[in-house]
This record gives C-alpha cells, sequence and structure tokens, in this order.
C-alpha cells in the first residue's frame, strides 16, 4: 500500500506490516488518516501554542488511533474520532507542562511570514495564545480544522451551548482587533 | 464586516494561512512506532469482559452461600423423650410423667 507523507518531508513507500485492511470492503486506519493528517497536525500545533512537543504529541495521537482503531465504529465520523484522540492527548499534554504561554509568542512570530495581514494574523495569534487551553482548542477546532459546533462539541466533550458561547466571545475580541487594525 | 458567517471566514481565512511543517523523519518515526504495535483486537477485550462477568458472578454465589446457608457441622441427637416431674404440695408425692415416640394420649389398643 501507497502512503503519502503525514505533515513532514520523508515520502514513505509502505506502511507497516499488519495495516492491510482486514476487514474487506473498510478503508484501514492509514487510508482513512491520510486525508486528515495535515489537518490533524495543525490543530495540534496550534492548539499547543506552536511548541516543539506538537510532534511528540501528533505521534502519540496517531499510534493512539492505530492501537485503537478496531473499536472504532465504521459507521462513525473517523474525523471526530481522531480529532478527538487528539484533544484527549493535547490536553495531557497541557496537565505535563503549562509553560506554553511564555513560549507563544516568540514561536508564534517565527511562523508569521512578511505579507500584507502580517500584523493582523499576529494579533489573532497571539489572542488565541491568551486564551485558556480548552477554549484554544475549540477555537483552533472551528477556525482551523473546520469543524462544525455539534462536532466540536463531540470532540471536546463539552454542551453545544458552551461552545457557542466561547466562539462568540472569540469572534467578538477578533472583531475589535479587526476593527483596530482597519482603523490604522 | 456584515454578518458573522463572513466575518468566520476571514477568521478561519487568517488562521489557516499560518503553518509549520513537521520535524523532518516524524513520518518515518511514526510508521516505526506502529510496526512494534499489534492494534488490539476486539476479541479479546470481549474475552475479558466475558471473564470479567463470570469471576463476579462467582464471587457472589460463593457470598450468598456463605451468609444464606447454616454452617454444617455433626448434627444433635435426636429427642428420644420428654420427663416432666412435679411434687404435689404438702405431700410427699411425686408425679413424673414420660413422653416417648411409641405413646398416644387417649389412644384406645
Amino acid at each position: 500500500m501507497k502512503t503519502e507523507l503525514i505533515a513532514g518531508g520523508i515520502a514513505v513507500s509502505a506502511a507497516p506490516s499488519g495495516t492491510a485492511n482486514p476487514e474487506f470492503g473498510f478503508p484501514s486506519f492509514w487510508d482513512r488518516l491520510a486525508p486528515l493528517k495535515s489537518n490533524l497536525y495543525s490543530y495540534i500545533l496550534k492548539a499547543l501554542n506552536f511548541s516543539q512537543d506538537a510532534d511528540d504529541v501528533f505521534q502519540e495521537t496517531v499510534l493512539c488511533g492505530y492501537r485503537y482503531f478496531r473499536s472504532f465504529r465504521r459507521d462513525g465520523e473517523f474525523g471526530a474520532w481522531i480529532f478527538g484522540i487528539a484533544h484527549n492527548q493535547i490536553r495531557s499534554q497541557w496537565k505535563r507542562d503549562n509553560r506554553r504561554q511564555a513560549m507563544a509568542d516568540a514561536a508564534t512570530a517565527a511562523v508569521v511570514s512578511p505579507e500584507s495581514e502580517n500584523e493582523l494574523v499576529r494579533e489573532i495569534y497571539r489572542f488565541a495564545s491568551g486564551l485558556a487551553p480548552r477554549e484554544r482548542s475549540v477555537f483552533f477546532l472551528f477556525y482551523e480544522s473546520g469543524f462544525s459546533i455539534a462536532e466540536i462539541a463531540g470532540i471536546a466533550g463539552l454542551k453545544e451551548g458552551h461552545v457557542k458561547w466561547i466562539l462568540f466571545q472569540a469572534r467578538a475580541s477578533v472583531r475589535k482587533i479587526m476593527g483596530a487594525s482597519d482603523e490604522e | 464586516m456584515k454578518n458573522d458567517e463572513e466575518l468566520d471566514q476571514r477568521i478561519a481565512g487568517l488562521v489557516r494561512s499560518v503553518g509549520r511543517e513537521a520535524a523532518p523523519g516524524l513520518e518515518k518515526r511514526i510508521f516505526e512506532a506502529a510496526q512494534r504495535i499489534r492494534p488490539r483486537k476486539k476479541r479479546a477485550r470481549k474475552r475479558r469482559l466475558w471473564l470479567l462477568a463470570l469471576v463476579s458472578t462467582a464471587a457472589a454465589a460463593a457470598m450468598a452461600a456463605v451468609v444464606l446457608l447454616p454452617p454444617r457441622g455433626e448434627l444433635p441427637p435426636p429427642i428420644t423423650e420428654i420427663r416432666t416431674e412435679f411434687t404435689i404440695a404438702g405431700t410427699d408425692i411425686k408425679v413424673v410423667f414420660f413422653q416417648k415416640p411409641d405413646f398416644h394420649f387417649f389412644e384406645e389398643e
């Protein structure tokens, strides 16, 4: 089975042994992961404020998903399932290390390229890095990964009303940032 | 901004304009680690559940047996006679009744 890269620059020609789909007619774990991996990596990276630990958390997420893939309901939504695993891995990482805040600005500054909306993007990321971890996770699940409110509620284990409230507040704050940016 | 949807789209565009590539070799590392993992099988989990149910049922049955059943030991000897004695007051007469299994009160032979 040919499998393309996850997020970096190395092409892997074959999936590990034992990854061939044991249940004929259903795509394997790696087939299902392939179209989501870039989005998954970005979500983990941003929810962890561009921490270097994002690679390890991504690896743990993929391996955990692979390990428990047989418990995944075949008629379920794979994206929500794997992002739910990622969310739990991110939460574990928050518990292990809460130094993210200090690292955020420097890391964000390093990735933003000098383009027209550079300053606005930087302000949005500065705002996101200042959010509480759970709120930041909801913010990126919505704006980076493109999940619906119901899906985010399922992934993050929150009520839909709570997700809506977090997004409402975030939207209002970003609107202010944009307003200030437009005035300049 | 006209409405929230437009604003959301613009925010999403700005948020997605930034990214960082994973460390080189990450995918290879993941695949190598995955090769060492044997995916968990449902059957094993089912077997564990079945075993858990069996063990808990057996434990419940053992506890019920201890609580409900009387302890088994030597049975007491059977009663073969009932003896009743009394003395009539003011006399030296002592009356003794023996009740045995073959005794039938008011029964004619």
